[in-house]
Parts: structure tokens; C-alpha cells; sequence
């Protein structure tokens, strides 16, 4: 068994270091490499500082839980912020598999298989995996500590029997980590079922905040009740408290809650440190064989995922007749080879989960802040010529470049082998440049036309000279941001799957965060500009020629910075192809 | 005799390794031309090179009397590919994926509506070309891609391993197809490890080893100076010093 672990742990350790070594790409995507990898590194540096905390805070508190002499109310409340506090992260942990979505889904776990290693240890190998889950990392420290501060405040035996029930909870969010990862997994082996999943959490992960907003006062109603209901409960468990000195505060307090909490691992965790500390054996024992029970079925719970997952193959699912035949468009004004390949970038973006929901929600998503937004606005006089609609509008192809973010940073790499399909064919570089740059601009016009069009339906009011002005430095922002998207597309590609969340289908860490910052950027100038005329001047002509303005400007910028570009992607094109086909 | 194909000196380093040394290459125009090598040789490194993939370190390519460095568009006008990594975009189906090539090469519609339903029939793809490339299996997307590079009527056809993952009746449906597009004035540049095939196809053969050529010329003269009835099998064993390897080492084994 150990000479397997050993055996995976080289494997890894060389699998990482092997990712930078190879002759065959150049030094800048050795940059880009390295810095796309340190970017986890350097996430892992700033939660120590949380770690040592987390640690910290556990020592001290078990310290002071520990100590005979601590008052009552205060050891209560100390148990009951845990007991939240465990909850929540319990819930963090488990999230957290559906958006990374990536772990156990790849081909490698099958190729293990081959291997003379029974499933069992390969099972175990996944789950002790889950440790290395950022959430789970940060809260294993402060897990095992908390019970060694209840050893040092004097309650050695409390401490010992807590840190047994310590490592039974950690043992339960490895094992439920584990199970939501193969859970996940399974969903992903089939690719139809997999987008589809995607496609949900994105929608819901969007909307969570945005539904929140909408129920507005009645959610803030809601809230404040329940708040005077946990003043009731709390106040009550007080006083039922000093009743009845033989119960502590957490159980009066379990009289307000559901029955079934108590069944959690969290609060079966906290119940055993408590009974630990108070020498309540029958308890203790419950709790204990509480926490070995959801151990013992989580354990074969995940055990079976795990085995499904192995014996799963991996299918693309029923795929409805596409139907478009071999017929090929043209745009106007625009070279043919231009056209092909902007369509395909634009196919290839729309048949995918990160594509759709880039396009077809922000439409949704501007109506549903214009919802909001005239609630609390209602009676705010906008400037002269200006309107909600224009806003939602604005606000819509705003969101638009940022939402494209994943595709329009990383336009190369995306087309996986088509990339060298484009290579191979006899297109120009200006001419794969300026189709990609076409294809962009097709998915902003659908999304920004959508979200102009739900504008326009909703308020139509403003200048018409002014919504014209909106538009063009909307066009304006988009000529800086292609040639920019560009570049970093073409000096940091990284190989992407844009049906997936998290890491997977995100660009180079640098590149999406670049991109991302761009945008507002590039707003501020024609933003200002546009307020000055219809605040100051308060003229709506004025404004569209601040517009005209930047849109040379822009123009400018991106008539040279396409020529520049054409030089760079002559020397990087090596580069790109081979990240692109995954090499 | 004119050349569709040649190379002068055409090295290319990755880092301190060369992929492929100063390797001349001399391919008659209407030629099928086989080239060969053990894995790791060079010659997916020299194809790519070849068709402007890879930028040789050195050295000079004419194909088709243009300098493809020079005048890389003019070249690929007049060239197929069917690469290693069959190039196909994942979420096209197999008819866009045609439509795509055919719109880039400038084919009218109907021409490309004509070769494409041809091409697809001949390959079996028909009933499958409104679905995505991702679906497909490893053997359908080859057969694609070699489609793919067929649609524009190419001069020169560059084919790295086209027959590995296909089945025996596409094979030899393919095997016909290119004969015929031989005789008919089309070259091709083939690499293939099913050495059986190599022989029945190819008039011209090159061998290459660790990025050297080391043989070259027509199937006459790779026989010449060797026992009768040799097969193309011998001799290429013989030339990458194979055998005595093979035969050598692994007695453990049971």
C-alpha cells in the first residue's frame, strides 16, 4: 500500500514539473506557463495568513472551552458560533466540487485502472485526494487544533475523545467531498448531460443574487421576523437555562430548531466536544456512533460512485440534427475566407455552455436590474436625452464584452484542432486575425441587439442622437478590446473547454484577468466624455461627437494594432498550434 | 522528370534536439511517394515543416515550383493535408466543416455541394453530416479529414498515417480512391507505418531515421543489390538496423 502511494505521489510531483519542461515551446509560453501555474500558488499563499488564523482561533478556543472556570453563557454561545460556523463551511466544501467540476472526470482514472492496484486503494487514493481541496485545507488545521487547546485549557480526556471526533468529521467531508466530485463526474461522462448541467448552475449562480434583489422588501421582511424569532429563541433558551441549570444553552437552543439538525455531522461534532467537555457520557457515546454511522455510509456511498464512474464510459449523448447542411454564408463587406472563419468561431462559441449563456443571458439579466433598478429609481431625473432603456442597453453590451471574456481571451487555443485546420488552409494571417475579430463582433451584436431590443421595449424614451451615441462608443470599446483580446490570446493560450466551469474553461489566469479589468477601463473615456456633454453642455449632438471622437480614436488603435498583431502571431503561431492541439 | 516536391538541406531543431537533419527530398510530380521511419524519426516533423505547420530551421522546400516560406497562401491553394491530429474543429458538424473549407478555397456552391455529398458517400459520413465532429468516432473523424482534404481537388496530397484506425472496407475504398487520383496526374506524400500497404501503393519510397534520410528513390532501386522477392517490409528493417535489435534482448520474458 505504501509503495502505491509513494508510487502516485512521484507520479504527480512529476506530472507538475514535467508541465514546464519541454523543448519544443519558446520562452514567452514558458512565461505564460509558469505564471498560469503560480497563479494557484500564489491563491495558496494568501489563505496561510487564514490557515494560521483558522489554527490559531481553534487553539484558543478550545483553550478557553476547556477551562473549568469559563463562564457558562459565553462557553455556550462559543459552542453555537462553531456549530454555524460548521454548517456553513460543510455546505462550502460540498459546493464547491460543482463549480470546479474537473476532478476524477478524465481519462486518467480509467487508465489507473490498467494498472495492478485494486479499486479499493485507488478509491482511498481519491478520497485522501479531497485534502487537497482549498476549502477542506483551510479548515483541517483549525479541526484538529481546537480539540488540542481543549487538552491545554485542562481537559485532557475532553480534548482526546474531541480530537477522535475531529477526525471523523474531517473524515465525513473527505468522503462527502469525494462523493460530490464522483457524483459530478458521472453527470460529466456524458457530454450533452454535462452542458446541460453547466448550463443550470450558471444560470442559477447569475441569478441567485439577482432573484434575491427582486423579492426586495418582502425578503427583508422575511429576515428581520426570523431575526426576532432567533431573539425569541435565543432569550427563551436563556431563561430556560437559568430554569433548568442541568441543560446547557445549545440544547435549549436545539428546542428551536428542526428535529433533524441534530443529525447533521456538524452539530454531532460539536455535541461530542460539548458532552466530551461536560462528562456527559451517554452523549458522548450517541454522537460518536452518530458521526461512525455517516462515516460508514458515506464511505460506501462514495465507494459506489466511484466504481460507477470506472464502469461509465464517456459518450458525446444524443446530439439533435444540427441541419445546416454545407451551406456558407456571406457578410457584406467582408472577404469570403474572413467570413468562414468568423462564422466557425462563431458556431464553435454558440455550441458551447460558457457561448450560450455569454449570449443569451445578458438580455435576461439587464431586464431583471431594469426591474430593480426603476423600483428604487423610479423618481431619479436622468440628464436630458438620457434613458433607462439606453442604460439596460449600455449596461447590456457592457456586460457582453465581459461575459466573452473566456472566448475572446483565449480565441485561439479554443479551436483545439481547428486551429490547425485554419493553419493549413491558405488564409492569410490578417485574414484568421480579422475572422476572429468578425466572429467576436457577431456575438457581441446578438447579445448587445437583444439587450438594446429589451431596452428599447422597456423605455424607449431619450434622444434618439443620444441612444446612436451609445451604441457607437459601445463599438468603439469593442474596436480597442479585440486587437487587446487578441494579444493576450495570442501570448498566453491556454487550452480550454468553454462547456466548462472554473479552471477548466477559463482562460490563462493573466489573460482573463486582463480582459476583465479592460473593460471598464476602456469605458472611462467615452464615459466621461458623454457626461460632460449631457451634464455640462447638456446636448445630445455634442455627445454623439464625443462619440465620433473615440471611434476614430478607436479605429486608429485597432488599424495598428492589427498590423502589430499580424507580426506577433507570425511568431507565436508554433506556439499557438501547440497548446491549441494540446501538446 | 519535374518535381512536385523537393527539399534542399531542410533541418529543423527543437531546442538542442533536430527533429530532422539536412534532409533532401525528391518527389516526381504524379508520384505516390511513401515515406518511412520507425517512431520518433521525423517524419510528422518533416510533413509539418512541409506544409508550413512548422518553420524549418534551414534548408529550402519547393512544392509545386513555389517557395511556401515565400508564398505560403499560394502553396496551400494547391495542397491537401490530412494531418496527425486530423485538424477539425470539434464543434462543427461534418457538413460545416466542408462548407468551411470549400467557402476558404473559393468553391461555388454548387461545386462544393457536388464534391462534398461525393466525398461524404465515399467515406460513409452521409448519414452522419449533420452531427457534431465530437461525436464522431476516431476512424470517422479520419475519414473526414481526409474529406477535408480532398474537397479543394488538390495537386499535392500530404497523408500522415491515413489508413491507422480505419476499417477494411473504407481502406480499401481509400486505397482506390488515391490510386486513382495518382493516375490521374495527382501526387501524393504519404506516411504510413502498414509498410504491406506502402508497397502496393507507392512507386517511390524515402526512409528516414533519427531526422536523416537515409534512402530514397523508386521501388526498383530500393530492391536493387538486395536477395529477389525481398518485400518492402526487408528492406526497410534492414535499413533502420531493426532486426538485430529485435531479436536481441527480453529473453526474461515469458
Amino acid at each position: 500500500m505504501l509503495r502505491t502511494i509513494r508510487a502516485f505521489l512521484w507520479m504527480r510531483w512529476r506530472i507538475s514539473r514535467n508541465a514546464f519542461k519541454t523543448r519544443q515551446r519558446d520562452s514567452l509560453e514558458q512565461i505564460s506557463r509558469a505564471l498560469g501555474a503560480l497563479a494557484p500558488v500564489f491563491m495558496l499563499l494568501m489563505l496561510v495568513p487564514t490557515v494560521l488564523a483558522l489554527a490559531a482561533g481553534g487553539v484558543f478556543l478550545g483553550w478557553k472551552m476547556g477551562q473549568a472556570e469559563t463562564v457558562m453563557i459565553w462557553r455556550s454561545f462559543g459552542f453555537l458560533a462553531l456549530r454555524g460556523g460548521l454548517a456553513v463551511a460543510t455546505i462550502t466544501v460540498l459546493i464547491a466540487p460543482m463549480v470546479r467540476s474537473s476532478r476524477g472526470t478524465g481519462s486518467e482514472t480509467t487508465r489507473l485502472l490498467l494498472l495492478p492496484i485494486r479499486r479499493g486503494m485507488l478509491h482511498a487514493s481519491e478520497v485522501i485526494a479531497a485534502l487537497s481541496d482549498p476549502w477542506l485545507g483551510v479548515l483541517f488545521p483549525a479541526l484538529v487544533m481546537f480539540p488540542i487547546g481543549i487538552a491545554i485549557g485542562g481537559s485532557v480526556l475532553g480534548g482526546a475523545v474531541s480530537l477522535l471526533g475531529a477526525l471523523l468529521f474531517v473524515a465525513i467531508l473527505m468522503l462527502a467531498v469525494s462523493l460530490a466530485s464522483f457524483f459530478i463526474a458521472l453527470i460529466f461522462r456524458k457530454r450533452k448531460r454535462a452542458e446541460r448541467f453547466t448550463a443550470v448552475l450558471i444560470v442559477v449562480l447569475s441569478m441567485s443574487g439577482l432573484l434575491f434583489a427582486l423579492v426586495g422588501d418582502e425578503w427583508e421582511e422575511g429576515l428581520e421576523k426570523k431575526r426576532d424569532a432567533k431573539r425569541f429563541g435565543v432569550d427563551a433558551a436563556e431563561q430556560a437555562a437559568e430554569d433548568d441549570p442541568d441543560l446547557t444553552l445549545s440544547q435549549h437552543v436545539d428546542q428551536q430548531l428542526p428535529f433533524g439538525v441534530r443529525f447533521l455531522p456538524s452539530e454531532a461534532f460539536m455535541r461530542v466536544v460539548e458532552a466530551a467537555v461536560d462528562g456527559h457520557v451517554a452523549q458522548l457515546g450517541l454522537n460518536l456512533l452518530l458521526l461512525g454511522t455517516w462515516t460508514t455510509l458515506l464511505y460506501v456511498s462514495s465507494r459506489w460512485a466511484y466504481w460507477r464512474l470506472l464502469e461509465t464510459p464517456e459518450t458525446g449523448g444524443v446530439e439533435g440534427n444540427l441541419g445546416a447542411g454545407f451551406r456558407t454564408r456571406s457578410l457584406p463587406g467582408v472577404r469570403p475566407a474572413v467570413a468562414a472563419v468568423a462564422f466557425a468561431t462563431m458556431r464553435l462559441a454558440l455550441r458551447t455552455v460558457r457561448g450560450k449563456t455569454a449570449v443569451y443571458l445578458n438580455f435576461v439579466i439587464t431586464a431583471m436590474i431594469y426591474v430593480i433598478l426603476i423600483r428604487e429609481l423610479s423618481k431619479v431625473e436622468l440628464p436630458s436625452g438620457l434613458s433607462f432603456g439606453l442604460g439596460i442597453g449600455f449596461a447590456g453590451g457592457f456586460f457582453t464584452l465581459i461575459s466573452l471574456q473566456p472566448i475572446m481571451a483565449n480565441v485561439f487555443a479554443i479551436d483545439s484542432n481547428g486551429f490547425t485546420l485554419q493553419l493549413l488552409s491558405p488564409l492569410s494571417t490578417s485574414e484568421i486575425l480579422h475572422g476572429k475579430v468578425v466572429g467576436s463582433a457577431l456575438l457581441v451584436a446578438i447579445s448587445t441587439a437583444l439587450c438594446f431590443g429589451i431596452g428599447f421595449v422597456l423605455d424607449a424614451k431619450g434622444s434618439p442622437v443620444v441612444w446612436l451615441a451609445g451604441f457607437l462608443i459601445l463599438v468603439a470599446m469593442f474596436l480597442v478590446y479585440a486587437p487587446m483580446t487578441l494579444l493576450l490570446s495570442a501570448v498566453f493560450p491556454k487550452v480550454a473547454d468553454l462547456s466548462r466551469m472554473g479552471k477548466d474553461g477559463n482562460p490563462q489566469p493573466i489573460a482573463g484577468f486582463v480582459a476583465f479589468i479592460a473593460v471598464p477601463l476602456l469605458l472611462i473615456p467615452p464615459a466621461l466624455t458623454a457626461a460632460a456633454t449631457l451634464m455640462i453642455a447638456k446636448s445630445g449632438l455634442l455627445t454623439l461627437a464625443g462619440a465620433l471622437v473615440w471611434l476614430g480614436v478607436a479605429m486608429a488603435i485597432y488599424i495598428v494594432g492589427m498590423r502589430a498583431l499580424c507580426v506577433l502571431f507570425e511568431r507565436r503561431r508554433e506556439n499557438l498550434l501547440l497548446v491549441a492541439t494540446g501538446r | 522528370m519535374s518535381l512536385a516536391l523537393q527539399t534542399r538541406g531542410l533541418t529543423r531543431h527543437f531546442g538542442d534536439l533536430t527533429a530532422v537533419d539536412a534532409v533532401d527530398l525528391a518527389v516526381p510530380a504524379g508520384s505516390f511517394y511513401g515515406f518511412l521511419g520507425p517512431n520518433g524519426a521525423g517524419k510528422s516533423t518533416t510533413i509539418k515543416c512541409l506544409t508550413g505547420l512548422l518553420r524549418p530551421s534551414e534548408g529550402e522546400i519547393r512544392i509545386l515550383d513555389l517557395d511556401p516560406l515565400a508564398d505560403p497562401v499560394g502553396v496551400k491553394k494547391m495542397i491537401g493535408v490530412l494531418p496527425e491530429d486530423l485538424a477539425l474543429f470539434d464543434r462543427l458538424t461534418a457538413a460545416e466543416t466542408l462548407g468551411f473549407v470549400g467557402q476558404i478555397h473559393g468553391l461555388s456552391r454548387e461545386t462544393l455541394e457536388q464534391r462534398a455529398e461525393e466525398l461524404l458517400t465515399l467515406m460513409e459520413l452521409n448519414r452522419r453530416k449533420d452531427s457534431l465532429v465530437t461525436d464522431f468516432s476516431h476512424g470517422m473523424k479520419k475519414k473526414l479529414a481526409l474529406a477535408v482534404a480532398l474537397l479543394p481537388a488538390p495537386k499535392l496530397l500530404f497523408l500522415d498515417e491515413p489508413f491507422e484506425g480505419i476499417d477494411a472496407v473504407a481502406s480499401r475504398q481509400i486505397r482506390n480512391l488515391l490510386k486513382s487520383y495518382v493516375s490521374r496526374g495527382g501526387t501524393i506524400f504519404l506516411t504510413s507505418h502498414i509498410l504491406q500497404i506502402v508497397e502496393t501503393l507507392c512507386d517511390q519510397i524515402g526512409v528516414i531515421q533519427h531526422g536523416r534520410l537515409i534512402a530514397q528513390g523508386s521501388m526498383e532501386e530500393m530492391r536493387r543489390g538486395t536477395e529477389d522477392g525481398r518485400t518492402l517490409e526487408q528492406i526497410f528493417l534492414e535499413l533502420v538496423g531493426a532486426e538485430a535489435e529485435a531479436s536481441a534482448a527480453l529473453d526474461w520474458l515469458t
